[in-house]
């Protein structure tokens, strides 16, 4: 017994850690289940610390107008009250209800993201046909939101991410069947978050009815690891926000949802 | 005189030892005592020789200056653990993006692991275990490393699981060299691993338990409801910082649920649940200021009283604040502060009776 504290941690580190490259191996060992090239557009490199030396992707989707402070008076959630009780929220609380009720706590989904769809489409058009009636809609950036990445802001904007929320659902296998083409609809794990919005709510407009709304507040995982040799293509771009995209993609999801960088091309500049 | 087991009854065998050599030598100074110089001799002898024992087994503090010694070196070296553990995530930071894959697991299981012989090596040298303390904060924050890298490095959904496997390895530490950092960072894994999954449990993100106070005050139930289930298995020390931390989460969490009903589980309006929290508070922290009281826990009674008096004086704060003259108030809390004082006094009296 005179070794046994060290012997049992010894034990624990690596059934810990065989566990989770055994989930690795899980998510891979049928290769991808997912395939998708993307650009710099969709795949920004994630803000980082000087002293880190590792590359991350973020993937950057187009954020509903009510996530934003102050959002646009006819600001659009994603998910009406029928949608968010799909996903597990109780939307029972009336107007007025104590604000434990009126923002639940977020829960975790699966969403379906459009890649250069429909959706993008209707978006450039509208952008094209009126971006100074559809900037004009909301007010100016202004503080924290004027130093977000101009893809993630719901107004015309054709150098941002073509990548649009299309459907929530709690099980990935049921949006496949619904969503079978696999390389514009890309299925991931996200948090919801839901809310109640009131009348007299600063974030509502004047004379609005209270009304419940949701949007994806964040993907699971937030970043991917981009792995040698494609960190070292990467690590002389400098994080930046709009602009010609740089470099492309290969992204594969796995049988857990997890995600791995099959490839990283760059792009000539022009 | 009874042989001690761990350093804490050491300690104490030690004090008493001394408090009885400086009281014996006032007994004779006053001449109420005398005792031959073979006598005296003997004695000296055998009291030396004991506390030489209990310095060399456990390494005990021999008088208040060394006590404070002791204490400006545990702060040492809790932190020169911070600072190291610090140092090295940021290392591993600074390299990381140079190095294959297959190395960056290698360097991240090899992390905690290589830290883990010399630990029991320091364990077995040391009599006060400030280096095997220190270690042993490296090793957990290598483990926690390795694991938060290793799931970024393949893009895993964090779970709370990492906590349990980082906890129960904090507790595998503290309870093979008897540690107190390593067993409250251990603990408080522990109470993150079950504040999460009891949030999991109601359908929601587990990340979220912070925000429902109810989660970190039924993880501190199970801690203090788990620590007279492991009895006689659990050193009187660990047992001590396990009640110390479940009953200041415990209040804390009370404290916020009384300010905010509106974050409760329960189905009930903000107004309800604060009232029925706040009952709950006093109840408990009286209870445990009798248990204290009971068992003679010093420790336990003054947590126990702080809480009790700061419930008392939040539930007036909130009663008589906005309609009655600011000196009134003031003027209140001070007589009920004289009043419980006074309660105080009586029940220190009646101790020290029995203890007569």
């Amino acid at each position: 017994m005179k070794h046994a504290g060290w012997i049992s941690g010894l034990a624990l580190v690596v059934v810990t850690n065989a566990l989770a490259l055994w989930g690795v191996y899980q998510n891979r060992r049928e290769g991808p289940v997912q395939t998708i090239e993307l650009t710099e557009r969709e795949l920004p490199i994630a803000m980082r610390d000087p002293d880190d030396s590792s590359i991350r992707l973020r993937l950057a989707w187009r954020k509903s107008s009510c996530q934003f402070f102050p959002p646009p008076e006819n600001c659009e959630y994603l998910f009406d009250r029928a949608r968010l009780q799909d996903l597990g929220f109780d939307c029972s609380a009336a107007a007025g209800s104590d604000p434990g009720f009126r923002y639940p706590l977020r829960r975790e989904a699966f969403v379906v993201l459009e890649y250069d769809g429909p959706r993008w489409q209707q978006h450039a058009e509208k952008g094209q046909s009126g971006s100074a009636a559809a900037e004009g809609g909301r007010p100016a950036p202004s503080g924290r939101e004027s130093n977000r990445p101009r893809e993630s802001l719901d107004g015309a904007d054709p150098e941002g991410s073509r990548l649009f929320v299309a459907d929530a659902g709690l099980s990935a296998e049921t949006l496949r069947g619904k969503y079978p083409d696999a390389r514009q609809y890309l299925i991931v794990r996200a948090l919801i978050h839901a809310i109640l919005e009131e009348p007299d709510d600063s974030r509502a407009a004047g004379s609005k009815p209270a009304r419940w709304g949701g949007y994806v507040a964040q993907l699971l995982p937030p970043e991917i690891h981009v792995p040698p040799p494609f960190s070292r293509e990467l690590a002389s771009l400098e994080t930046r926000r709009g602009g010609p995209p740089r470099y492309r993609v290969l992204l594969h999801f796995g049988s857990r949802t997890e995600p791995w960088i099959e490839s990283v091309a760059l792009l000539p500049t022009r | 005189m009874k042989p001690s087991s761990s350093k804490r009854e050491a300690q104490r065998q030690a004090d008493r030892i001394l408090a009885f050599r400086q009281q014996l030598d006032e007994l004779l100074r006053q001449g109420v005592l005398e005792l031959s110089a073979e006598q005296r001799s003997r004695l000296d002898g055998h009291l030396e020789g004991r506390l030489r024992e209990l310095a060399e087994r456990f390494d005990v503090d021999l008088g208040d200056s060394q006590k404070r010694f002791s204490l400006g070196m545990h702060i040492l070296s809790t932190l020169g653990g911070l600072a190291f553990c610090a140092a090295l995530v940021l290392f591993f930071l600074r390299i990381w993006g140079s190095l294959a894959t297959p190395l960056q697991v290698v360097l991240l299981v090899a992390a905690p692991l290589v830290l883990l012989p010399p630990i029991a090596f320091l364990a077995r040298r040391e009599k006060t275990a400030y280096y095997t303390s220190l270690l042993s904060l490296v090793a957990i924050a290598a483990f926690y490393m390795n694991m938060g890298v290793l799931g970024s490095l393949f893009n895993i959904v964090p779970t709370p699981g990492a906590f349990l496997a980082g906890g129960a390895f904090a507790l595998i530490l503290a309870s093979a060299y008897r540690l107190r950092l390593p067993l409250v960072a251990g603990i408080f894994s522990l109470l993150i691993f079950l504040a999460g999954v009891a949030t999991s449990a109601t359908g929601a993100y587990w990340q979220g338990f912070l925000q429902r106070p109810e989660n970190v005050l039924g993880a501190s139930l199970v801690l203090l409801a788990a620590i007279p289930l492991l009895g006689r298995r659990l050193p009187a020390e660990f047992a001590d910082t396990g009640r110390w931390i479940g009953l200041t989460l415990l209040f804390f969490s009370l404290l916020s649920l009384i300010h905010g009903g509106r974050v409760s589980y329960l189905p009930l309006d903000a107004g309800t649940v604060s009232s029925a929290y706040r009952l709950l508070a006093f109840a408990t922290s009286g209870l445990t200021l009798a248990l204290g009281i009971r068992r003679g826990d010093a420790g336990m009674m003054n947590l126990a009283a702080g809480f009790f008096a700061l419930f008392l004086f939040d539930q007036l704060f909130s009663w008589w604040w906005d309609w009655m003259p600011k000196y009134l108030f003031c003027l209140i809390v001070g007589l009920i502060a004289l009043a419980l004082l006074h309660v105080f006094r009586k029940l220190r009296l009646r101790t020290r009776e029995a203890s007569l």
